[in-house]
């Protein structure tokens, strides 16, 4: 098949979906229009999680990759944005303009998916930009006053996130690669003499993608967005533009740690990583709200994956980063089921107290994500933090046996110690969700009662959001199941750069 | 074999029966995990013509090809204590037989704990192994959240950090194993390799801090006593019975044969880990006012002598070891049970409130001081040959510093006489009549009296099972200096 027409068929259905969905909005039907983007990411998903694992890697148009990684992570992206759409059913379907959001949510997983396909300098501005203008309007859409602020505030942000990109492009395109594509720019970076000019150009580039992927220390947006935005476009932003960006800083760290500037780039972002890390448990550590703590959450999550990018092996880092992403959408989409169950819930995580009693469902497949995030097997999340690990250790050893390179062997043995200890300190904040969960006092039980909010609380097994959450849990399940009997290559294996 | 890969998956299947037959028929789900359990043992049985029992090591049949994390096997080594494994499940199975509170939810958390067990003792992969190490722990954390007495969600989160800590520890140290013996996760084969390895002392301590805070050696204990003190009968049952095991079954399966030079180095220290183990925990059980504590105390003394045994690294030490462990196993299952019975009738733990048990409840008065003379090490029941041969092999290869390990002789009699004392004898306390043990507890109480006695007289059923993979392991180990 050619690479075009592969193209068109990831991109395609997801364009006229959001395109149908804008229209059928216009006309206020909103079913139809939630309903259309939706079936339009899932054939596009299909199709890109198809192509992953047969396609042979080619370039369309000479800017986008398809086959291999470039279509699995597309394909992923477009599932998880269809799976937020589903499971905020009810409220997308609830409100006014309910069919714009969902358009927004399509064209956002579209550009996010260009993000990590993107073969040349110009097009990853270019999806970059289209992503981010997408996620602001997602951000401000839960049109509450904080939400708007921190629409500002990603805003902001943002645009100084554009400058260091359009800064890093006028170097790398005005003086070394003009026609800015990712081939020639690794033929650059591998000359023994490179200017340092280029090291900032790559460094800014890389500034500009840690930004996409709440990197310290450009991140402080991201809780604030995560909080304030409604939970089921939280489910998407979290997990999807994530993934792209994630995607695209893997590649491109490949590519410009390969010269005689490598390892002055790899310590720069080692440190970025390990920041990620520290500076993101400890928030997460201090948080009660729970979107703001899976915000937080993220940005260390967010360091682990910029280890496997570090590693130099781009699949582990985006395996890694698609395991966070599958079970990021579910734990905000349970934000939603949480509060359709109990429609007095002020977000906090004190006030989950008792959902393990009276909601089953909902909060054992919490549960299961959670668990995934910090880690712990036989879950699917373990894998992805085992092969990052496993990466670091390695190389730190292959570094200081072989290459007889100290330094290089202690920025990846303190990046493996960084990403176990920010894993155990993980269990404390996402284990705090369980504790309020399943492990009530019975002090809080004789709350329960006298709580009038609790009388009043629905029935959770009928609604799309809970419904969808077990589906991600069982996805994190079963997934967790399959490298122990297929090898631990098995689920890297349609991630793997074609 | 297919019947060691069939050992994880009934149990790990019967979990899932369980959770969703718990919500068709509150009744159903402890028949499923009991046949589940009865399960595991005929399986096991069914090895004995194959000669598991005289010594041969049995490999799993599936999946062991294509880069496959799956494979399993039983040796010597394991075999006993994958029977321990699921008499300790039978048991704990059978005692939680009145849970009303969503039973459903209760036995398919003690499946999935019994299935990650398993695969902890057969696995022959690394990876497998730790997959089975980790997969303890959410199902504890929640056996002793959700069904544990008051105190439950400090202890079970307690012991949910302390675990999930170590077993990170432990997590670089199955990463650095395999790299450093050319990509390989099969146990068997790392051993095989260990010479070569470039940085055996780090391998080894990262596998043994980890398996020290699960056995517990000293300073890493602090989660054990209010872990098993707050968990439901069947959680202290397991988790005292086979949990601990874990730790002891990992020094001896990986960190001792992957990293023989280096455990040659530690002996002395894990030596003085397994002494001050002895004599701390009897001296803190001797001081405790609470029943359970008391026990739990005791736990940590007794897997003291294991830790000891291990650094002595003969061939008898090591069977001392496996003895004391397996001993340990019954000795503490069924003191848990009568403690977890008593409580269950009496709503408190407090020694001071006991007396005169002994004429309340016959049998508990009966059953209570064999359990603790089992504990305290009488010849003739099984504490005695595990912790016996242990004084006397490392006598002779540590030499008057054992002297320290006799005072925790002298403190078990004394810890578990004071508990006899104040609670089967003496003036009846305020519990004037109380009901006795159940025909469920009493043929529990049988059961576990059954092994202390069999062990205690020859432990040489025991340790003819074991005799082939002890002799390779001391070999590989370097014992007696």
């Amino acid at each position: 098949m050619s690479a075009v027409l592969l193209l068109s068929l990831q991109i395609g259905p997801a364009l006229i979906g959001a395109l149908f969905a804008l229209a059928f909005d216009a006309f206020d039907r909103r079913a139809t229009a939630v309903a259309s983007a939706a079936i339009g990411l899932l054939i596009s998903g299909g199709f890109g999680l198809w192509a992953g694992v047969t396609a042979a890697g080619a370039t369309a148009f000479d800017v986008l990759r398809v086959g291999g990684a470039f279509s699995t992570v597309p394909g992923l992206i477009a599932i998880l944005a269809a799976v937020a759409l589903v499971g905020g059913w009810n409220e997308f379907v609830g409100r006014p303009g309910g069919g714009s959001s969902a358009a927004l949510v399509g064209l956002a997983a579209v550009a996010s998916a260009a993000v990590a396909q993107s073969f040349d300098l110009l097009m990853l501005i270019v999806a970059l930009e289209t992503a981010a203008a997408a996620g602001y309007a997602l951000v401000a859409d839960a049109r509450t006053r904080r939400a708007d602020e921190s629409a500002v505030k990603y805003f902001v942000q943002g645009a100084i996130a554009t400058g260091l990109l359009v800064m890093g492009l006028a170097v790398l395109v005005g003086g070394f690669v003009p026609s800015g594509s990712y081939g020639e720019l690794a033929a650059v970076f591998e000359k023994p003499s490179m200017p340092l000019a280029a090291l900032a150009g790559a460094l800014l580039i890389l500034a500009a993608l840690a930004f996409k992927s709440s990197l310290v220390p450009f991140h402080s947006w991201a809780p604030d967005a995560y909080e304030t935005a409604r939970p089921e476009v939280a489910a998407f932003l979290a997990a999807g533009p994530k993934l792209g960006a994630m995607g695209a800083m893997a590649l491109f760290m490949m590519l410009v740690a390969s010269g005689p500037l490598a390892d002055r780039i790899i310590v720069v972002m080692a440190v970025i990583a390990g920041l990620s890390v520290i500076v993101g448990s400890l928030g997460a550590l201090r948080q009660r709200t729970y979107t703001r703590m899976l915000g937080y959450a993220g940005v260390a999550q967010a360091g682990y994956a910029l280890i496997g990018a570090l590693v130099l092996n781009p699949a582990v880092a985006v395996f890694f980063a698609a395991t966070y992403a599958i079970a990021t959408t579910g734990t905000f989409l349970a934000a939603t089921a949480f509060r359709q169950v109990r429609p007095g819930w002020d977000g906090s995580i004190q006030g989950l107290t008792g959902m393990g009693r009276r909601h089953r469902v909902l909060a054992v497949s919490v549960t299961l994500l959670l668990v995934s995030l910090a880690g712990i097997p036989p879950l699917l999340g373990f894998w992805g933090k085992f092969q990052v690990f496993a990466g670091a250790i390695t190389l730190s050893g292959q570094m200081f046996i072989v290459s007889g390179n100290a330094l290089m062997g202690w920025t990846y043995a303190l990046l493996a110690v960084a990403g176990i200890v920010g894993s155990v300190v993980s269990l404390t904040y996402y284990g705090s969700v369980l504790q309020a969960l399943f492990l009530e006092d019975s002090l809080d039980l004789q709350k329960d009662d006298a709580d009038e909010s609790f009388d009043v609380e629905a029935h959770s097994g009928d609604s799309p959001a809970t419904r969808v959450v077990a589906l991600t849990a069982l996805a994190v399940f079963v997934l967790g199941l399959v490298p122990l009997f297929l090898g631990a290559s098995s689920l890297i294996l349609p991630f793997t750069v074609r | 074999m297919l019947q060691l890969d069939l050992l994880i998956a009934v149990p790990a299947l019967a979990a899932v029966a369980c959770a969703i037959a718990g919500r068709v028929l509150p009744s159903f789900p402890k028949w499923i995990a009991l046949l589940a359990l009865l399960a595991q043992a005929a399986l096991m049985f069914a090895l004995a013509p194959v000669g598991l029992y005289s010594g041969a090591r049995i490999e799993g049949a599936l999946w062991g090809a294509f880069g496959s994390m799956w494979s399993t096997s039983l040796d010597g080594l394991s075999t006993p204590l994958m029977l321990l494994t699921i008499f300790i499940g039978l048991a704990a199975v059978i005692v939680s037989w009145d849970v009303k509170d969503r039973p459903g939810a209760f036995f398919a958390l003690l499946l999935a704990l019994q299935a990650a067990l398993t695969a902890v003792f057969i696995a022959d992969n690394l990876v497998l192994f730790y997959v089975g190490w980790e997969s303890v722990l959410i199902p504890m954390y929640f056996i002793i959240g959700g069904w544990g007495s008051s105190n439950r969600r400090h202890a079970a989160t307690k012991y949910l950090l302390y675990s999930f800590a170590a077993g990170a520890i432990m997590l670089f140290g199955v990463i650095l194993a395999i790299a450093e013996s050319g990509g390989t996760a099969r146990i068997s084969e790392i051993t095989a390799a260990s010479a070569g390895m470039s940085t055996p002392s780090l391998v080894f301590w990262l596998f043994t801090i980890a398996f020290l805070v699960k056995i517990p050696a000293v300073p890493f204990h602090t989660w054990l006593p209010d872990a098993h003190t707050e968990a439901p009968t069947a959680g202290s049952i397991v988790l005292a019975g086979v949990l601990l095991k874990m730790g002891g079954y990992g020094l001896m399966r990986i960190a001792v044969p992957f990293a023989p030079s280096a455990f040659g180095q530690a002996r002395i220290a894990l030596m003085v880990l397994g002494l001050v183990g002895i004599v701390y925990g009897a001296a803190m059980a001797l001081v405790q006012t609470d029943l359970k504590r008391l026990v739990a105390y005791s736990s940590v003394s007794h897997m003291g002598f294991v830790i000891l045994a291990i650094a002595v690294a003969t061939p008898d030490a090591m069977g001392a070891a496996l003895v004391a462990m397996v001993s340990h196993g019954f000795v503490a299952g069924l003191l848990f049970l009568l403690v977890g019975s008593l409580y269950a009738r009496t709503h408190t733990r407090e020694l001071s409130r006991f007396g005169g048990l002994g004429r309340v409840m016959p049998i508990w008065g009966v059953a209570f001081p064999f359990g603790a003379l089992a504990s305290l090490g009488l010849p003739g029941l099984s504490g005695f040959p595990g912790e016996f041969a242990t004084v006397l092999e490392s006598f002779r290869a540590f030499g008057w510093w054992t002297a320290f390990g006799t005072i925790g002789l002298v403190l078990a009699a004394a810890y578990n006489l004071r508990a006899v004392r104040s609670s089967v004898q003496g003036p009846v306390g305020e519990f004037t009549s109380l009901p006795d043990l159940g025909v469920r507890e009493t043929s529990l109480v049988v059961a576990f009296s059954v092994g202390i006695v069999a062990l205690g007289i020859q432990p040489m059923l025991l340790l003819n099972v074991a005799e082939k993979a002890l002799l390779s392991l001391s070999k590989v180990a370097g014992g007696g200096m």
